[in-house]
């Protein structure tokens, strides 16, 4: 494998990781399958995610910016800049959602999530839009 | 230094299905393993009942996103007759996913109708066995994700 396949991989599966990890904080943010995991459970769950979503968002941005540079693309193209502003809203909407499912699990009253993880998966999804379709590349 | 590849535009909808999908596909596969996890603990019907709504309302979906994505691009790519090592990965971890999708479907299906009699379904085989599954389904995926942005020949 050369250098940009290596980045390549490990870059893309951290994206997938990031996405897993989202995800694994729905039903704590909406209260899906409530029933079954109960408040603690989803919590429990949310910050896997959470532990999920930093070890990708970490890989996404280190060697996303290293492919950057091995690829030789300009930093300052919209796709990449725009990239790192939608990486950082989702990266803090993740940790508020993560630090509630914190208090959540000491025994706290946790207080609604629901916009926060919205913010952190539209991030998301902005971020693969923008890494298929490179406007302004 | 490598030069990018750029792609036309009329490719990038179908390989962000595939790679959304994929990506849906996955997360799916991590909330279904704790989801069957939880089942095995509790065995009760709300906790069986969850395992298989998550693989039956988003694991389902995700493959069959992935599945068309994949399929939309490979023809946009002309790559359908390629004998290319990394596309045979991706078809083969696809197609034999699919089955052990069913097979993890059926199983915590029969679980879940077991739990709603009002039988206890905590440690049950069928709930190993259905965890098993979806903790191959992430290594195969996991390969599958090595092979797409690899591409050996």
């Amino acid at each position: 494998m050369s250098l940009y396949e290596t980045l390549l991989f490990f870059h893309v599966l951290g994206a997938f990781s990031l996405v897993a990890g989202t995800t694994a904080m729905a039903p704590f943010a909406f209260g899906w399958g409530l029933a079954a995991l109960e408040r603690m459970g989803s919590a429990r769950l949310a910050l896997i995610g959470s532990i999920l979503s930093g070890i990708g968002a970490v890989l996404t941005l280190v060697l996303g910016l290293w492919l950057v540079k091995n690829v030789g693309y300009s930093f300052f193209r919209f796709w990449i800049l725009g990239a790192l502003v939608l990486w950082a809203i989702a990266g803090y909407s993740n940790g508020q959602v993560a630090s509630v499912a914190r208090s959540v699990k000491n025994g706290e009253d946790g207080r609604n999530v629901r916009a926060l993880w919205i913010a952190d998966a539209l991030g998301a999804l902005l971020l693969l839009v923008l890494m298929i379709w490179k406007p302004g590349h | 230094m490598t030069l990018a590849v750029v792609r036309p535009d009329s490719w990038n909808f179908p390989l962000f299905l595939h790679v959304g999908g994929a990506m849906a596909l996955v997360a799916s596969l991590v909330m279904a393993l704790y989801a069957i996890k939880i089942a095995r603990e509790r065995g009760d019907q709300p906790a069986a009942e969850f395992a298989f709504r998550v693989l039956w309302r988003f694991t389902l979906p995700a493959f069959i996103v992935m599945r068309v994505g994949a399929q939309w691009i490979a023809s946009k790519e002309k790559l359908e007759d390629s004998n290319d090592a990394w596309l045979g990965i991706g078809f083969t971890t696809s197609d034999l996913g699919l089955v052990l999708l069913i097979a993890g479907l059926i199983l915590t299906g029969l679980i879940a109708r077991r739990a709603k009699r009002g039988t206890s379904v905590a440690g049950a085989g069928q709930l190993r066995a259905a965890g098993i599954i979806a903790g191959l389904l992430v290594v195969a995926y996991l390969v599958t994700i090595w092979a797409m942005t690899t591409k050996p020949s």
